[in-house]
């Protein structure tokens, strides 16, 4: 019985290693996708809330003008299809939170202490949404910026921004980079307090086609699957990514994969 | 020995053709072209106050004051007239306020877009025309879509939800536009009364100090100025070459630097002669 156990264990494991290589795989391919577009737009776009008037943007070498009027429905209809699926797999920015988080960290929101300032960071992004909504649809998202229209990625072209963009910009960059930055010792910080697509595609999710789903019977709150969640989240919360981290760690195999309602994986409980 | 590189920096309105246009001449010349388009005024004062190293070409908005400000902040070596921006008036396609000149947009339940928070060339400027034309209180009275780039409101007007507005022609040659507007031309004595348009409008090629490839830049400048690709490439999007004949028309009105003209000058006396 206990080797049939260990087996079924090992291979939920195997799994999760093929599902972990696989998300490294599909996130250097969005790399390869959406890199560029999301280094020139946190640090040029004109506009104050990036990635979203592209069709209006005179900034010709970012990708965004081609890619976005098709990726931008591409990436809400994964918040219908799986909730925060794309920041689990595709953002470039979720990619630079899983590397950070490799390296060693100090984790300052994840021990039990700090749970109350995690959970209130975590509401902090609806405020974000919140604004960026306003910016964008009340204010018709207002230019903060002259457009550096081309040679974006050179030093030189940098230091010329930097010289002539107005505080506002340098202030949206500086928001930026320290949110991102503190992903060093916070894990995925930025995704779970600070990203207003986080928010939109995590409030999408509640009612999405897939994800992980917890099953409240069996589950006694020992709260492991949030220790090995990049996000601290426990499956079906709006900050779950879909990473599949926590299914083959939960020790009473109360998570599982599922599609509309229907169970289709579950991994057998961990001892 | 890699290929030499030619920094060329430019008014972000020209980025557009230059970029097609430096293609060109990375073919022709085999080198490399390290492009940056953005604000003149912001290039321009980072050339004057801060920037040490190589730029070999500025194409700047402005034939008079700016480049005269640069050469005398020692610079710029010499500067040429490149090209004029055009204003039109834009409507959907199929007219549906039936807009026939700029007069109309002044006419009763026309609706209009217009960006008063834009740069000079798209906001000030405008404010000029519709001054010269006699219909600035209409005009305003009719803006139902006010943005802060005349970018924004094209699409409004590519679709009909604003029935004309007044831009540059270069907005009205982007490729998402091109075609699915119709474009009716403002008069030049209406567009270029004013002080502002007689200034913004004329583009300037010049060669900088801090030059490293001279003889390229020079080649440079004179591809721009002289080759009949650079002439098809900027009229095509939307400019008034320097080689076009309508130039001579336009260089009536607008402001432009005598020195930028010398060599027109002298090969019309020429010419004469």
């Amino acid at each position: 019985m206990r080797n049939e156990v260990r087996g079924a264990v090992r291979a939920s494991t195997r799994k999760l290693l093929i599902v972990r290589a696989l998300r490294i795989l599909v996130q250097l391919g969005a790399l390869l996708l959406f890199g560029k577009w999301t280094l020139i737009g946190l640090v040029y776009c004109p506009f104050a809330i990036p990635f979203v008037s592209c069709r209006s943007c005179p900034v010709l070498e970012c990708p965004g003008r081609w890619l976005q009027p098709f990726a931008g429905w591409a990436i809400l209809g994964t918040g219908a299809l799986g909730g925060r699926i794309f920041c689990g797999w595709l953002c470039p920015v979720g990619l630079a939170g899983d590397v950070m988080r490799k390296l060693p960290q100090l984790d300052l929101l994840k021990t039990a202490r700090r749970r109350f300032a995690s959970r209130a960071l975590s509401l902090l992004k609806f405020s974000a949404l919140a604004f960026a909504l306003l910016l964008i649809f009340a204010l018709d998202n207002p230019r903060i910026q002259g457009a550096m229209r081309t040679g974006l990625l050179r030093w030189d072209t940098f230091r010329l921004w930097l010289a002539f963009t107005s505080t506002v910009a340098k202030a949206r960059l500086l928001v930026f980079a320290l949110g991102i930055g503190a992903m060093l010792v916070a894990s995925r910080i930025w995704c779970r307090a600070l990203c207003p697509l986080g928010a939109l595609l995590g409030l999408l999710g509640k009612a999405s086609l897939f994800g992980l789903s917890v099953d409240r019977g069996r589950c006694d709150l020992c709260s492991l699957c949030r220790r090995v969640c990049p996000t601290d989240a426990m499956p079906e919360e709006v900050d779950c990514i879909a990473c599949f981290e926590c299914l083959p760690q939960c020790p009473k195999g109360a998570i599982s994969f599922r599609l509309g309602w229907r169970k289709v994986f579950k991994a057998p409980p961990r001892r | 020995m890699g290929r030499p590189t030619l920094v060329v920096w430019a008014c972000g309105g020209l980025s557009e053709a230059l970029r097609v246009l430096n293609e060109e001449f990375e073919r022709s010349a085999r080198c490399r072209i390290l492009f940056t388009g953005a604000a003149t005024g912001y290039l321009a004062d980072s050339l004057a106050h801060r920037y040490r190293g190589q730029v070999d070409v500025f194409v700047m908005r402005t034939a008079t004051q700016r480049p005269l400000y640069l050469k005398k902040a020692k610079k710029l070596a010499w500067f040429k007239l490149f090209c004029a921006s055009e204003y039109v008036v834009i409507t959907p396609k199929s007219n549906p306020a039936r807009i026939r000149s700029i007069k109309d947009l002044a006419r009763p339940g026309v609706k209009v877009a217009f960006s008063p928070k834009a740069a000079t060339p798209e906001s000030k400027c405008i404010l000029e025309i519709v001054e010269a034309a006699g219909i600035k209180g209409g005009f305003l009275k009719n803006v139902v879509k006010s943005t802060d780039c005349p970018r924004k409101f094209l699409g409004d007007v590519v679709a009909g939800r604003v029935h004309a507005a007044i831009v540059e022609k270069r907005l009205a040659c982007l490729p998402h536009v091109k075609g699915k507007v119709k474009v009716i031309p403002i008069p030049l004595e209406i567009a270029f009364k004013g002080k502002k348009c007689k200034i913004k409008s004329p583009f300037s090629a010049a060669l900088i100090t801090l030059t490293k490839q001279p003889q390229l830049a020079k080649r440079y400048i004179h591809f721009l100025l002289r080759s009949e690709t650079a002439r098809k490439v900027m009229e095509e999007y939307g400019f008034v070459h320097v080689k076009s004949p309508r130039m001579r028309q336009f260089k009536r009105y607008l402001a432009i630097a005598k020195e930028a003209l010398v060599g027109e000058v002298v090969r019309e006396f020429v010419r004469t002669v």
